[in-house]
């Protein structure tokens, strides 16, 4: 993890088991979410990550993260690895444009402070008055501009989508095309959000990890029925 | 230094250094104002130094330890510190910048109390005077051996527990050191007990780092092998307390 080699990939191994580990009095109990029956191979592109309500699609990105550990297996990424949580918060009182100065230098704030203009992003308000979708462009451009001339990337993006409106998505999604060169994107989306274009799917059903083909663009109601 | 640098900014934004730092420069000078300095004016300087050091340690207690146990609370709560460490920023390193990040201002605090203390209130004599330097850098050293773990223990319990509670731990802790021992130690003059005996020997003794009386009463500087025996157990104190902190420092809750 965090290494930088030529290509960013994520390898999740055959066997894998994502879940948790409670401590309970007289030892541990493990809840298992999701177990892969076939390795699954991320590289460079844009990958969605899709099930329904509680079936460990966050989990399964902290695991990859390495915020918490697998139950059984061990995920392996190339590239500098970031994690945007839909919770991550700022300071109510810094205004975004402190939050790029206090984390980027030169090219990457330069970045940061064109995707705000392009997105609509007012970055003299403080994030404690910024709306939701507003909060969630913030993240979203910390986790771009950080990828910006920076070498192989694995973004993790949990439901970085679910308060913006279609106008910002679609920028967001050109955003992701102009820079896709040397960057997975791992992207946790909520299966009624039929907006994004993919390079491959990995969703989450009946307790399996299981990765789609997609081509392109996904069959997003057979995909939803099928996560039913 | 990311994380440095953004909670350098939080704390700057939030502005409240600003009224301590207020108090610190003005009140040294105004407090000994309102004692019946005009019947003895030599005791006018001395009455500086102790509340301009008074002061710093309530700057401390209050503004620092606060600080450190809302950042833990408030990064740790909010995804900051779990981003971090995806981005390769291990705990140590998120604990070191945090802690510094505080420091910093708060060195600001320390400063403006050592040059009020040190020179506004210097003897004339210069015998006296080298010790009042030599006694006021000795107290600030002292003082920054007592702050600075305990800082790192306000910031380690808010990332675990909630703010108010890892301050009221931290200050309850600072408090004890400080004044409670002092109880004990009158306590255990006229009993004998065995176990408050044991709690004794124990406790975290942070009084020895108080050197006020020393620079009102004007008993001169530590001697040497003094104060490296202070600065030795204050030392090992403030290396059991980051110990501690360690494995209490949480990136998420």
């Amino acid at each position: 993890m965090n290494s930088t080699t030529q290509e960013p990939s994520i390898s999740i191994p055959k066997g894998l088991t994502i879940g948790y580990r409670s401590r309970r009095l007289g030892g541990q109990k493990e809840i298992n979410l999701a177990e892969t029956d076939e390795k699954i191979h991320l590289s460079a592109g844009r990958h969605l990550l899709l099930a329904r309500n509680g079936r460990g699609k966050t989990t399964l990105l902290k695991t990859v993260a390495r915020i918490i550990p697998s139950l059984k297996g061990e995920i392996n990424c190339e590239g500098i690895v970031q994690f945007v949580d839909e919770d991550l918060r700022f300071d109510s009182e810094l205004k975004p444009k402190q939050i790029f100065s206090a984390l980027f230098k030169n090219g990457q704030r330069q970045f940061a402070m064109e995707m705000a203009e392009s997105i609509e992003l007012d970055v003299e308000k403080p994030y404690g008055k910024l709306s939701k979708g507003n909060r969630q462009k913030v993240g979203l451009i910390v986790a771009e501009s950080r990828t910006h001339n920076n070498g192989p990337q694995v973004l993790l993006l949990d439901e970085p989508f679910s308060g913006l409106d279609f106008a910002a998505r679609e920028k967001v999604d050109a955003i992701w095309r102009e820079n896709q060169d040397n960057i997975v994107r791992l992207v946790c989306v909520h299966p009624d959000e039929p907006t994004l274009q993919a390079d491959s799917a990995i969703i989450i059903r009946e307790g399996r990890l299981e990765q789609l083909e997609v081509n392109g663009s996904l069959d997003w109601m057979e995909t939803k029925l099928s996560l039913n | 230094m990311e994380l440095f640098k953004l909670t350098l900014a939080s704390i700057i934004t939030r502005k409240t250094f600003v009224i301590f730092g207020v108090l610190l420069l003005a009140l040294p000078f105004v407090l000994p104002l309102m004692t019946p300095w005009e019947s003895k004016p030599s005791l006018l300087e001395p009455a500086r130094a102790q509340a301009a050091w008074s002061l710093l340690w309530m700057a401390a207690l209050s503004w620092l330890l606060f600080q450190g146990a809302t950042i833990g609370d408030r990064w740790s709560s909010h995804g900051i510190l779990e981003y971090f460490k995806t981005l390769g920023v291990s705990k140590r390193k998120q604990m070191g910048q945090l802690w510094l990040s505080c420091f910093t201002v708060f060195a600001g605090f320390a400063l403006i109390t050592f040059v009020i203390s040190t020179f506004t209130a210097l003897p004339g004599d210069p015998i006296e005077a080298r010790h009042w330097i030599i006694t006021n850098l000795q107290y600030l050293l002292l003082f920054l051996l007592v702050v600075s773990p305990l800082l790192v223990l306000a910031i380690s319990l808010g990332t675990r527990l909630n703010g108010a509670a890892a301050y009221a731990i931290t200050i309850s802790l600072a408090l004890y050191g400080l004044f409670g021992i002092g109880q004990l130690e009158v306590f255990l003059a006229d009993n004998k007990h065995t176990v408050l005996n044991v709690l004794y020997v124990i406790s975290p003794h942070y009084h020895l780092s108080d050197l006020t009386s020393r620079l009102v009463f004007k008993l001169g500087a530590i001697p040497m092998a003094q104060m490296g025996q202070i600065s030795a157990y204050l030392g090992g104190l403030a290396i059991i307390t980051v110990g501690i902190s360690y494995p209490l420092y949480r990136e998420g809750k």
